[in-house]
């Protein structure tokens, strides 16, 4: 399904299974008719107070495994999943290579195995829209210069072509800039919008959102806010990092309209976060977390924390935890879920959204089951 | 099927025995000199004691690290020995160039080097985060995988290192700029353009000398050159640099010497070309050598060559005699041989002209290399059991001044403790103490060859030297502390306890056992004892605790059954615990009667029999049924059959093998492999024995069913043997009355089978 092409026609619309297709809007668009921004303002007012936004059901595929799963593949089946970012490219910076791919994944091909397959479930995997993600440092915008900035836009462009064989339409820029690097990493937007004439979303964190003046707005055609990553996870409190009502809801409050069109990005991930004597040490993946309790080397502690009982170089993911070291299991439960959609919801200020779930695991280990997944779906309606 | 098998198997059982199969050829290899004893890691690659010939890891390692060492003390040279080589190595080598720029603020305020530079020389630090650069940029491909290189990387590197030759106050920078400046050219154009060749000649030749800088960058260099100039460049680099050493051996070309040779300058210079070929060599280098020692008698490749040589002549001569291996490095993978098989005359022949050799540099050669020299002669002496001979040249070894090398000194211990070892092979206080002095001081602290490799070559030698002198107790116990062994089973190595069951008698265990329980253990014996069977190589036979006086009865009772003496198997039997028997794998016999033989289920898969024994149980009843027969003649027939039940049973056939044998399997009797004498073979796998006393059955037996039954045993007996593994009704002829002949069709067809069986147990 090809979101870029929706304002032609509602393709695909048999596969949406609640809602009456309505056509994303998309800033760039927006110059064209600015004389009659007021005009359409009103007229989306009036239209929103008429009708509720169509929601695009997203997921975020956040690795660096080229390839789905069969239970990735039925989660995105199961619950009408149309758009699938992914991951394709991690920027960062060095003095050798200057801005340079950390990571490098190619797009997977839903429908390369098909054998088998409900002939429903393929041709519902065919349309899902997938959007190349490449996440850039902000070091990286502090390090380049313009010419450096024409370099890096040209390999983003050949490098993306070459990731994404079946073509893209849009590509999303995520990048946590700053008010210091705002103006470097806008520059690359245009310079990727004028490569590529194609699409190019960008990642609004909450910051960006809260204070446009500041940070500035990027130059692209939507902005995905993300409303996880809430705190800074060196911080030993027991605060979640990943996201908490304290943290996010002060960035709503008072809020104006975002200049953009918006979609949301909801956290669906856990992670464990290690302290060593209330130092940070690093964040581990949480997918071995259940075996490491079985195991016996930890055990809760405090609320949230677990604390580690004795060490096991054998097992590869205990390698470098020390006995008495503090882990924090965080993950986001539906209740606070559904908080964070209630705040979401506020900031939707397009016809159409799409409401995206971070990320689309080998097995999804949230805390809430996949009603909630359609329940935080559907209170987007 | 089944012929085919037993064809497979007779192709395939040379393999299995003799070749190593499934055994890394680096497991087997045998090597006593240490290839280090003549320095030159560099060449590490090229040692011919490495697992594989131009092994990845550490020999590689070992190579790069000289060059390392040598440019760290440059360093401290340059910025005084005030700071140390650690930090100087640190900050040069041991971080990841992205680490280092990540984590430079914290790294600067901890190392010498880097605070030093910081304050006192920014210039020189400029130039290390430019080398840490330009390792990056042409360590590594494109990473954006566009190209095959960073183009845009190496480009900005070589127009910054430009500027920074500038900036250059001293010959230091200078040649280190110019140095980085040579690579990226090189890594820019494949070393096909003369860039390369242009920054080694204005920017690194004048200001290099000394330095290991200078031929590193020859190598460079030389590659936009033709091909004779090349090789010819490629040759002075080997003789000059160090770290390339290894790259110029390996491209240097061995058809076209002749060429190159031309463009020798001097007989040094020859020579060399000649020690790059013999690089080459996996068979004989002994012509080079010689050209070599009569062109340059003092070339420093020499000693290197010739502890290559002495490696190849322990594969070839000491690999088969001191285990059951063919020569390493003539056989493949499967054990194949990869060549025309060479007569052990040739090889002896071969080591006598190295000899000759090593006598005519003692004289002439690098009066440095002397103690090298006989140490390498006496080596190749102790190989061809010329002890006089081998005396004679380590004592002037041990005597004569030695490089200082603790590889050589490490060296000439264990090669007079060998030597001595095979002179009088008892383990005296004295021996026990060079033993351990020798092993000890293997540890020398920049092997390339880990120490504990070549302890487990040590000990093997000194347990095969130990078996040779008839001392089986400690010639185990010494196997039990190497991951090395004699040869190989179907599953991997021969275990030691292996090793024991097919070498020692009952005076042996009983010494063993004797030794284990020694109240006043030396120091060494305390070591010797100290032996767990998982600790060498092998964990099949469960035994992963040590050597404990239950197994060691266990198994001489094994000795005296295999013999046939039934009632001494039983003596020893009777001094182990019942408990003994309820541990594994003995448990697993215990729901078994040995007495009982259903050709259905000779194994009691289902689990029918009601009779169960130990194997204590087993022999004492078996000692019964012979004594009872001899009493009771009317008895003799039944007893007979279930005697020759109870020697099926034991029988590699059989489901009570445990009574004959530490380990089974299935490919045993394919490829009729025993590591024991022809006697064992017969009634363990050819079943005499139970025949025998089958066909006693028959012959005495008045009750027909009985006398078919054990007939049709006879018959099955000889199934067993047949390749066709066909039934041939030989004796079937010896059955007279009709009742016997209508019982043996039955039984033959499955008639009543279980009846028959359960009839007579």
């Amino acid at each position: 399904m090809n979101l870029w092409d929706r304002s032609g026609g509602p393709t695909g619309a048999d596969t949406l299974a609640h809602d009456t297709p309505q056509p994303l809007r998309w800033s760039s668009r927006m110059g064209t008719f600015h004389r009659w921004l007021p005009v359409i303002a009103l007229a989306v007012l009036l239209m929103s107070c008429a009708r509720e936004p169509r929601v695009v059901r997203a997921m975020y595929h956040w690795s660096n495994d080229d390839d789905l799963s069969d239970a990735q593949e039925t989660f995105l089946d199961t619950h009408a999943v149309e758009v699938l970012f992914h991951k394709v490219l991690d920027i960062d910076w060095n003095e050798a290579n200057h801005a340079y791919p950390l990571s490098i994944v190619e797009m997977p091909d839903l429908v390369r195995y098909t054998y088998g397959m409900d002939s429903a479930r393929v041709e519902h995997l065919k349309r899902i829209e997938r959007v190349p993600v490449v996440y850039i440092t902000n070091r990286t915008m502090e390090h380049c210069d313009s010419a450096q900035l024409e370099v890096l836009a040209a390999k983003l462009h050949r490098k993306v072509d070459q990731l994404c064989p079946q073509g893209w339409n849009e590509l999303q820029l995520d990048c946590d800039w700053s008010a210091k690097t705002k103006d470097t990493f806008f520059l690359l937007v245009r310079m990727m919008k004028q490569r590529t004439g194609r699409g190019i979303s960008a990642t609004i964190r909450l910051h960006q959102y809260k204070n446009p003046g500041q940070s500035g707005v990027p130059p692209v055609d939507r902005g995905m806010l993300m409303l996880y990553n809430v705190e800074d996870v060196k911080r030993a409190d027991g605060r979640n990092s990943i996201f908490n009502e304290a943290a996010a809801a002060p960035y709503f409050s008072g809020a104006s309209e975002y200049p953009l069109p918006l979609d949301i990005a909801l956290p669906a991930f856990d992670w464990v976060l290690h302290f060593r004597q209330g130092r940070f040490m690093g964040i581990r993946d949480a997918q071995d977390m259940e075996t490491v309790l079985e195991h016996g080397l930890c055990a809760p502690d405090s609320a949230g924390w677990y604390r580690m009982l004795k060490e096991d170089d054998e097992y590869w993911w205990a390698d470098g935890l020390h006995t008495g070291d503090l882990l924090r299991w965080e993950r986001v439960d539906s209740t606070v879920l559904m908080r964070a959609v209630e705040l979401a919801r506020t900031a939707v200020n397009d016809d159409a959204v799409r409401v995206s779930f971070f990320h689309l695991q080998e097995r999804m280990r949230p805390a809430y089951d996949h009603t909630t997944f359609e329940q935080a779906w559907d209170a987007f309606r | 099927m089944r012929s085919v098998s037993a064809a497979f198997a007779l192709v395939t059982a040379t393999l299995a025995h003799a070749c190593g199969f499934s055994v890394y050829e680096g497991m087997y290899r045998v090597f006593l000199m240490r290839p280090e004893v003549a320095g030159f890691h560099e060449l590490a690659p090229l040692y011919f004691t490495t697992n594989t010939l131009f092994e990845e890891g550490s020999s590689i390692n070992a190579s790069m690290r000289v060059a390392e060492e040598r440019n760290v003390r440059e360093w401290q040279a340059h910025v005084g020995t005030h700071i140390p080589l650690a930090d100087i190595r640190e900050a040069l080598y041991d971080l990841d160039p992205v680490r280092f720029w990540n984590e430079f603020e914290a790294l600067s305020a901890r190392n010498a080097l880097l605070k030093h530079l910081k304050e006192k020389d920014p210039l020189l630090l400029d130039y290390l985060r430019f080398a840490r650069r330009c390792e990056r940029v042409i360590n590594n491909t494109d990473p954006w995988e566009l190209e095959a290189v960073d183009q845009g990387g190496i480009e900005r590197a070589i127009a910054d290192g430009e500027r920074l030759y500038d900036r250059a106050q001293d010959d230091f920078i200078r040649a280190r700029a110019g140095y980085q400046l040579v690579r990226l050219a090189f890594y820019r154009d494949r070393g096909l353009t003369n860039d390369c060749r242009r920054y080694y000649l204005r920017n690194v030749l004048p200001y290099a000398d000394g330095s290991w800088i200078g031929p590193s960058a020859r190598f460079y260099a030389a590659h936009s050159l033709p091909a004779d100039s090349f090789h010819y460049e490629l040759s002075r680099a080997f003789d000059e640099g160090i770290d390339k050493r290894f790259r110029c051996a390996a491209l240097f070309p061995r058809d076209s010497l002749e060429n190159v040779l031309t463009l020798a300058k001097n007989d040094h210079e020859r020579a060399v070309m000649y020690a790059m070929v013999a690089t080459h060599r996996f068979g004989r280098a002994g012509t080079d050598l010689e050209r070599i020692a009569r062109l340059d008698p003092t070339n420093a490749f020499l000693p290197f060559l010739l502890v290559r040589e002495v490696n190849k002549l322990e594969d070839w001569l000491m690999t088969p005699a001191l285990t059951e291996f063919k020569p390493a490095s003539r056989t493949n993978w499967w054990g194949d041989t990869l060549q025309k098989p060479v007569p052990a005359r040739a090889d002896r022949a071969y080591a006598q002209r190295i000899h000759t050799l090593l006598h005519q540099l003692i004289a002439q050669g690098d009066p440095a290399q002397r103690a090298l020299f006989n140490l390498l002669a006496a080596h190749i002496s102790l190989m061809a059991g010329n002890i006089a001979d081998a005396d004679e040249h380590l004592s002037l070894a041990e005597h004569l001044p030695k490089p200082d090398s603790k590889h050589l000194l490490a060296q000439l211990r264990m090669e007079r403790v060998m030597l001595d070892f095979i002179r009088a092979p008892r383990l005296t206080p004295k021996m026990e103490q060079a033993i351990t002095e020798a092993a000890e001081a293997l540890d020398t602290g920049d092997d390339v060859v880990e120490a504990s490799v070549m302890r487990d070559q040590f000990y093997l030698f000194l347990a095969k030297k130990l078996f040779d002198a008839g001392d089986v107790a400690r010639g185990v116990l010494m196997l039990c502390h190497t991951e090395r062994a004699f040869g190989v089973m179907f599953w991997g190595n021969e275990t030691p306890l292996i090793e024991l069951e097919q070498r020692a008698r009952p005076e042996d265990y009983a010494a063993l056992r004797a030794l284990l329980k020694k109240a006043d253990k030396s120091p060494f014996e305390e070591w010797l004892t100290d032996a767990k069977v998982w600790q060498a190589t092998g964990h099949w036979d469960g035994d992963d605790v040590p050597l404990s006086s239950e197994k060691l009865l266990d198994l001489e009772s094994m000795w005296y059954v295999n013999q046939d003496r039934m009632p001494e198997a039983l003596a020893v039997l009777q001094r182990i615990p019942d408990d003994y028997w309820r541990t594994y794998p003995r448990s697993a016999f215990l729901r078994d009667d040995p007495f009982k033989v259903d050709v259905a289920d000779p194994n009691n898969y289902a689990k029918k029999d009601i009779l169960h024994y130990n194997k204590r149980q087993f022999v004492d009843e078996l000692v019964c049924l012979k004594e009872e027969a001899v009493k009771h003649p009317e008895k003799a027939a039944l007893n007979a059959y279930l005697i020759g039940n109870a020697y099926y049973n034991m029988s590699w056939h059989g489901k009570y093998w445990i009574l004959s044998s530490t380990w089974w399997s299935g490919e045993q009797f394919d490829y009729q492999w025993s590591p024991r004498d022809p006697s064992f073979m017969a009634h363990y796998l050819r079943l005499t024995r139970a025949k025998a006393w089958y066909l006693k059955s028959m012959r005495t037996a008045r009750d027909p069913e009985l006398k078919a039954l054990a007939c049709f045993m006879v018959t099955w007996c000889d199934q067993q043997n047949d390749p066709e593994y066909e039934r041939h009704h030989r004796h079937r002829r010896e059955l007279r009355d009709s009742v016997s002949l209508a019982a043996y069709e039955a039984i033959n067809e499955c008639i009543g089978y279980d009846g028959y069986i359960a009839r007579y147990r």
